[in-house]
């Protein structure tokens, strides 16, 4: 309180001498305070937001939690710009309803606390806070008459009597910003009392628009994630719908009558029916090969030639030596003639005799056909048949590539 | 002095509201998303449809110019002058030319529509389909380019020297025609 930025008011007038921003503790004359909700305050007073008077931080949500109904004079709304606001009776509550530990060992029990304003030459306020555990049970101001009257003392007496008979056994504390007055029993806290001064917001009234305002932004934000939830879904949604409708308005869709994955899947099949090499590719372009082969032998009469051969002639293991393979390219592909591989061709052609014995002939043509033909030949089991004149070869043909 | 409870009802109304807008667009969010993923997934099977349709296109055409419809041929004649053996230089004994069997072709255990109208000539239980030609180069050049067409199949190729002139007996040949 030494701080000359701090000034006490307790009058209208005193609020006419606050000409630069200080700090103001606002207590007396311009500050109804009550436990009652009905009370009805001075004439033009404005409702605060009713304090909590319970320890705890859970006492605002309790229905049986005291309450300090608070207004304020008229005077004091509009002089935000020029002071910072604090209420006695604000610190008066914060230190009977504190919970810290050197504070409990104070209020425990039944305790009050006498505070208020006294000034020279003037009545002397005083507010009576009575404390049940830290609750709230009493709440009362009275005039007494100013200091240096001799009849203050009497008043003063009469005061914390009042609290004697009214709570017997009750610790009676008396603080700042009064002073000492010394009286039997009652021990003074002086600025103790303060320590829980704080700046009380001063509202013009407590049905302004501003206390809804938040509750109102809440709500707001809930119906604008609603409507933006929905909103970019159904627009996603919607774009969906557009590709889908776009992806189906195609000529190819109305030609099939639909999406018809069995038809996908004929046409594949198709393409690789059409794909596929076919063996009669080829075929006539051998036997003309073979055809032509064949030609160059002198003599040489073509009984039979078949493409592919008859899948009759599989090579029995143990016969190769009795059917020997005559190679084109020196028996390069000889591994590729294995035991359980079909001939390609089966050619019988008629020959003259030679004077050479039917295998030696049947070598030498073979020889000469491979050459010719570009395929591996053997000569099939009993391949030879002979009469006085001519030989049949029977040769089993093997194409590569 | 009920302004504090006001005060609380208000609040807990706002917040009861928020939670429960909230609540029912995450909900309605949430359904919609489902849609949406229903429809993409809807849009991208026709897609990819009509991607495999496009890439299909070549073959669309190739197999419409290989084969003929079969209803467009009525009967042997037809089938004979589809044959046109005459332009690659080839005989046969028309008059005794015969339907061997008639199949469906399966690729891949799938009926293609497609339909092989296999013929045999020659009286009795011939299977081969007999061919001439006045030499073996002749009879051969003809055969080749009968066998490349792609509406024409044909197993096996026989040629059989001790006879007048050059014949070809082709085995398992077969004329393809497509369904439709």
């Amino acid at each position: 309180m030494k701080n000359s930025k701090i000034v006490l008011v307790e009058t209208h007038d005193d609020l006419k001498s606050i000409t630069s921003r200080k700090t103001v503790i606002g207590g007396g004359q311009l500050v109804f305070a009550t436990m009652q909700a009905r009370v009805e305050p001075p004439k033009g007073f404005v409702a605060q937001r009713p304090r909590e008077a319970a320890p705890g931080l859970m006492a605002s949500f309790k229905k049986n939690t005291p309450r300090v109904y608070i207004h304020v004079h008229p005077a004091l709304i509009g002089m935000e710009k020029k002071a910072r606001f604090a209420l006695l009776v604000d610190s008066y509550l914060a230190w009977g309803t504190s919970w810290a530990r050197h504070a409990r060992a104070q209020t425990k029990g039944v305790v009050a606390v006498i505070g208020g304003v006294e000034q020279e030459g003037r009545q002397c306020h005083v507010d009576v806070l009575v404390f049940d555990e830290g609750r709230l049970v009493a709440l009362y101001d009275q005039e007494l008459p100013e200091r240096g009257d001799f009849r203050f003392q009497a008043g003063a007496e009469a005061v914390v009597a009042k609290i004697r008979s009214d709570y017997p056994g009750v610790k009676i504390k008396q603080a700042a910003p009064l002073s000492n007055w010394d009286l039997e029993g009652v021990e003074y806290i002086g600025e103790a009392g303060l320590a829980g001064l704080k700046y009380a917001p001063i509202t013009r009234s407590l049905n302004s628009h501003m206390e809804f305002v938040v509750p109102a932004v809440v709500a707001a934000i809930g119906i604008v994630y609603n409507f933006g939830a929905i909103g970019l879904a159904w627009n996603d949604w919607g774009s969906a719908q557009v590709g889908f409708s776009e992806a189906v308005n195609d000529p190819a869709l109305r030609e099939t009558g639909g999406i018809d994955s069995a038809y996908i899947d004929v046409m594949n099949q198709r393409r690789i029916f059409m794909e596929t090499p076919r063996k009669q590719d080829v075929l006539p372009v051998k036997v003309l090969q073979i055809v032509r082969g064949i030609g160059v032998l002198p003599g040489v009469q073509i009984i039979e030639l078949r493409l592919p051969a008859p899948s009759v002639s599989v090579m029995v293991p143990g016969q190769s030596a009795a059917a020997p393979i005559i190679n084109a390219d020196g028996g390069k592909n000889h591994d590729l003639i294995t035991a359980d591989r079909g001939a390609d061709a089966q050619i019988r052609i008629s020959m003259p005799k030679s004077a050479a014995s039917a295998i030696d002939q049947a070598r030498e043509v073979l020889g000469q056909l491979a050459d010719g033909t570009g395929m591996s030949l053997r000569l099939t089991q009993d391949g030879v048949a002979e009469d006085k004149e001519r030989r049949v070869f029977t040769i089993e043909g093997f194409i590569h590539g | 002095m009920a302004n504090a409870k006001v005060n609380k009802v208000v609040w807990a109304a706002s917040v009861v509201l928020a939670a429960m807008f909230i609540f029912q667009g995450t909900v309605a969010n949430k359904a919609l998303r489902a849609k949406v993923l229903e429809q993409t997934e809807q849009t991208e099977t026709v897609v990819r449809w009509k991607q495999s349709f496009k890439a299909l296109a070549a073959t669309r055409g190739k197999w419409d110019r290989s084969f003929q419809r079969s209803d467009a041929i009525q009967d042997l004649v037809g089938l004979a002058s589809h044959l046109g053996l005459e332009r690659y230089g080839l005989q046969t004994d028309r008059d005794n030319m015969h339907l061997l069997k008639i199949e469906q072709v399966q690729q891949n255990n799938l009926a293609i529509g497609l339909t092989r109208f296999c013929l045999a000539t020659g009286s009795g239980n011939g299977n081969n389909f007999l061919v001439a030609a006045e030499n073996y180069e002749k009879l051969l050049v003809g055969v080749d380019r009968l066998a490349k067409r792609s509406d024409i199949s044909l197993g096996t190729i026989s040629l059989e020297g001790d006879k007048a002139f050059p014949i070809a007996k082709l085995g398992e040949f077969c004329v393809l025609l497509r369904n439709g």
